[in-house]
């Protein structure tokens, strides 16, 4: 910073106009709040839907656990009686360490070109790994239950959903789009999370209840947030690459 | 020169990948195998938080009072469940227990709820698995497993300090029946009108329960409750399981000398709900009466002989304590028995010791004396009066005494460590009323098993014998329809409880002990009653003690077997099966006989030292 100053001061480099950077922080302002403010004003819907699909899906995939909406329809809460949650059994730990061993080893198979992968699939090996070595030793002492787990990642996925305005307000909004484009977007995005959030809770759920919560770490760890974040990012990817290039200009100066 | 290649990779990768693999697959299995027996299956099953709970003291009441009920329970931590209950290995009950279980995790919680949902029976007590793993506070709104015991309780979030309340505890005449309650435990008003009945004790105006306040999920079957109506102990039935609640600290009761509960409701849950084999505590489950009489005083004298020319003696054996200073209320007031220069009592013990009846001490040379002032602090100016006492009886009868009785029930915990040190085998006590001999918890701390047993007494309401019935008003009918109906409840549960009574007032009963000699005629005309001494009790308590026995699944589909080991000798140990769950009983390994008893089978083991029948349940 204090080589950018000295750069400023000897002239190197122009000063940034003070209204242009007054603009853009109106604009990020204004591009952050507009998704919010549907996204405040909609709630009250948007966790009815949720309910809704939670509700349907369950009965059709005959889940244990279930949610239960709040009068004021602010929150929804997953509950625990009758919780399907249970530990594996020595088969599935025996399945589970044979197949680690097998994907780890198996791995190695693999050329260059899929080092990433290979790193991906090692990444989950230990993950669950340790997962197994967990519940060999000492399953009374894990502490969650897949409502809490589903109730987590609910929470942190809608939590998610109020970040996405402003970071799209920052890298899609500073893109050279129509100003619909740049309301639009967000909206779109956020429609996405609204209605893959409850599916993917869903699917954890009918996974954890059938394979039991052996699996609970790696789906917390690496199909939660992260995966949220990772869909985000290929997302904006995805978008940002179908912005024509166009030639750079110096804006501001 | 040749050169070997550098990469030779895919075979090499592949050795590893299956040495690997195997490796991993023995690693997995052998850890595994720490959750055996899963083939098997288990009987009663004790649920603890891990090893460490099983050196806590309410740990040891509840496995004691299994093991004194005739119950084969063993101990399992939480993790040894969950792999149980993972491996779908079968499990005859689950027992939950208060204070040392309170921490349970989500996963706990929901296997022992599919346990239930299964089939499984299961039991829970009071602060089971309220509270959080981590935090050690409430986990949730209510507890856990309300919805497996059909109310919501433990509702510390919406009533704060009134989570918990106190109340006396009241059974209804049904429940008396269904838990077999013992006679005189319940108090139904003066006249026996009222419709529920208050749990008493000896000497105590209420007997006062602490219980969570509950909010009803579901009907639920309530056997004892509170003076508001909340549920005190309930049945529940949770998809293809059963759920009793009890809502007391039972095994903090117990290290605290209020046993009953938690002993008659661990007997309902094995015995009725389950319909589990146990092992009786009398030999050839004989039920039967020690009939311990208190000579405290040179008044005695008379009665006993009264009591001599009436043939009383005839009968027995009985259990006769005798004080034998020569002082009894104050110090040389001279109304002690003196049986060191008294010739008629040492000739009339000495009598009935040479008839069969038993002859041990009570206290403490100077009744009185040492009733109102032996106290923790003054072993050593008490000790002696228990020396003397000791030198007196045993000169006397010619042999050691080996059974004691506390004037006025006090037993300071040093009393307890000499009668221990002495080689004593049984005392009274006034504490754990309404058991069998049992080995009692001093201040928190399990008694040593030494082969020393307590004798609790069998309290009517709030009294114990007959000097009190006039003190509170009653008529003598009363307590004889009392020890009338103790004798039937003992001889139709295979059971010894102790009655005590001072010779001195039998002149005022009458009645009560000519009703008592017929009751017993007629029982033991039917073989079905006899008399026991507190010795004879206390040895089979600690030959039981030595037996080892568990019943188990085998492979084809209904068949049980159950075996039973003793160091020494298995005779006279009787299991009893409920008939209505039994067929195709038979011995298949050492000696013993089978016979069907009403709705029971009785297996009384002969003379060895191991035994094995197998059956087939029905259900």
């Amino acid at each position: 910073m204090s080589a950018l100053n000295a750069a400023w001061r000897e002239g190197r480099l122009p000063r940034p106009n003070p209204g242009w950077v007054w603009r853009q922080a109106l604009q990020w302002l204004v591009l952050s709040a507009v998704p919010m403010g549907l996204l405040a004003l909609i709630r009250p819907g948007l966790f009815d839907f949720w309910q809704r699909v939670f509700t349907a899906w369950s009965q059709v995939l005959a889940l244990s656990v279930s949610t239960q909406l709040n009068p004021a329809h602010s929150a929804i809460a997953w509950t625990s009686l009758a919780d399907g949650s249970f530990a594996p059994s020595s088969a599935s730990l025996t399945w589970s360490v044979s197949g680690i061993a097998l994907l780890w080893l198996g791995s190695g198979f693999f050329s260059d070109r899929f080092r990433p992968l290979r790193t991906t699939l090692r990444a989950l090996c230990l993950i669950h790994l340790s997962a197994c070595v967990f519940f060999i030793w000492t399953p009374a002492s894990f502490p969650y239950s897949i409502s809490k787990h589903l109730q987590a990642l609910m929470d942190m996925g809608y939590g998610f959903m109020w970040v996405i305005p402003p970071m799209l307000a920052l890298g899609w909004g500073l893109l050279q789009v129509p100003l619909y484009q740049k309301l639009l977007v967000p909206c779109l995005v956020l429609a996405y999370f609204a209605l893959m959030l409850p599916h993917k809770l869903l699917l954890q759920a009918w996974l954890l209840e059938h394979l039991s919560i052996l699996f609970m770490p790696v789906l917390f760890l690496c199909f939660g947030s992260l995966l949220d974040l990772w869909i985000f990012v290929a997302l904006y990817a995805w978008l940002a690459s179908r912005v024509p290039a166009q030639a750079p200009t110096r804006q501001g100066v | 020169m040749p050169h070997r290649p550098l990469h030779t990779p895919p075979l090499r990768r592949l050795i590893w990948l299956v040495c690997m693999a195997a490796a991993v697959v023995w690693s997995v299995l052998a850890l595994q195998a720490r959750g055996k027996p899963m083939a098997t299956g288990h009987g009663l099953v004790l649920l603890i938080p891990d090893a460490r709970a099983l050196d806590l003291p309410v740990t040891r009441a509840w496995l004691d009072a299994a093991q004194e009920e005739g119950l084969a329970v063993t101990s399992m931590t939480a993790d040894a469940f969950i792999r149980a209950q993972a491996n779908h290995t079968p499990m005859a009950g689950v027992l939950l227990p208060d204070s040392v279980h309170r921490q349970a995790s989500d996963l706990l919680v929901n296997t022992l709820s599919q346990y239930v949902a299964q089939g499984g029976a299961l039991m829970v007590t009071f602060d089971a698995a309220l509270f959080n793993l981590q935090s050690n506070t409430y986990a949730d709104q209510s507890s856990r497993l309300s919805h497996l015991v059909g109310m919501r309780y433990g509702l510390y979030e919406q009533l704060q300090d009134a989570t918990m309340t106190q109340s006396p505890v009241y059974a209804s005449r049904q429940a008396e029946q269904t838990l077999h309650i013992q006679p005189g435990k319940l108090a139904f008003g003066a006249d026996n009108a009222d419709e529920w009945g208050e749990l008493t004790t000896y000497a105590y105006t209420h007997l006062v329960y602490s219980h969570y306040q509950t909010e009803a999920l579901e009907p639920v079957q309530t056997l004892l409750r509170s003076e508001s109506g909340t549920p005190i102990v309930s049945t529940h039935p949770h998809g293809l399981g059963q759920v009793l609640f009890a809502n007391v600290p039972l095994g903090y009761l117990k290290t605290r000398t209020d046993s009953y509960l938690l002993h008659r409701l661990l007997a309902f849950f094995a015995n009725d709900m389950l319909r589990q084999p146990h092992l009786s505590a009398t030999p050839r489950a004989q039920g039967g009466i020690v009939l311990n009489l208190h000579v405290d005083s040179n008044a005695s004298q008379e009665p006993l002989a009264e009591l001599e020319r009436a043939g009383w003696f005839d009968d027995g054996p009985y259990s006769i304590h005798v004080t034998a200073g020569p002082d009894a209320i104050r110090p040389a007031d001279g109304l002690g028995l003196n049986l060191p220069n008294n010739p008629w009592m040492q000739a009339f013990l000495k009598r009935q010791h040479a008839q069969g009846h038993e002859i041990g001490n009570h206290g403490g040379w100077v009744h009185n004396v040492y009733g109102y002032q032996a106290n923790e602090s003054n072993q050593r100016e008490f000790v002696p009066y228990l020396e003397k006492n000791h030198a007196s009886v045993s000169t006397t009868i010619g042999a050691l005494a080996k059974v004691y009785s506390a004037p006025m029930g006090n037993q300071p915990s040093w009393a307890t460590a000499w009668l221990d040190r002495q080689g004593f085998k049984a005392y009274y006590a006034t504490s754990d009323t309404g058991l069998g001999p049992t080995q009692s918890f001093i201040h928190e701390r399990p008694a040593p098993h030494t082969g020393l047993w307590t004798f609790p007494i069998s309290n009517f309401k709030r009294i114990a014998t007959f000097d009190e019935v006039r003190e509170q008003g009653m008529a003598e009918t009363e307590i004889t329809d009392f020890i009338r109906a103790l004798l039937n409840h003992v001889s139709e549960q295979h059971m010894a409880r102790l009655f005590y009574f001072h010779p001195a007032v039998t002149g005022q009963f009458e009645m009560t002990l000519k009703t008592i000699q017929s009751e017993v005629k007629r029982l033991k005309a039917l073989r079905q009653f006899r008399w026991y001494s507190m010795a004879e009790l206390s040895d089979f308590m600690t030959r039981r003690q030595g037996v080892t026995w568990q019943t188990q699944p085998l492979n084809t589909p209904g068949l049980q077997e159950m075996s039973a080991r003793s160091a020494t000798s298995l005779q006279d140990m009787t299991w009893v099966f409920p008939a209505s769950t039994v067929q195709n009983i038979r011995i298949t390994e050492g000696q013993g006989t089978l016979h069907q008893h009403q709705d029971e089978w009785l297996l009384i083991a002969g003379d060895g030292p191991s035994l094995k029948v197998q059956w087939t349940r029905l259900h």
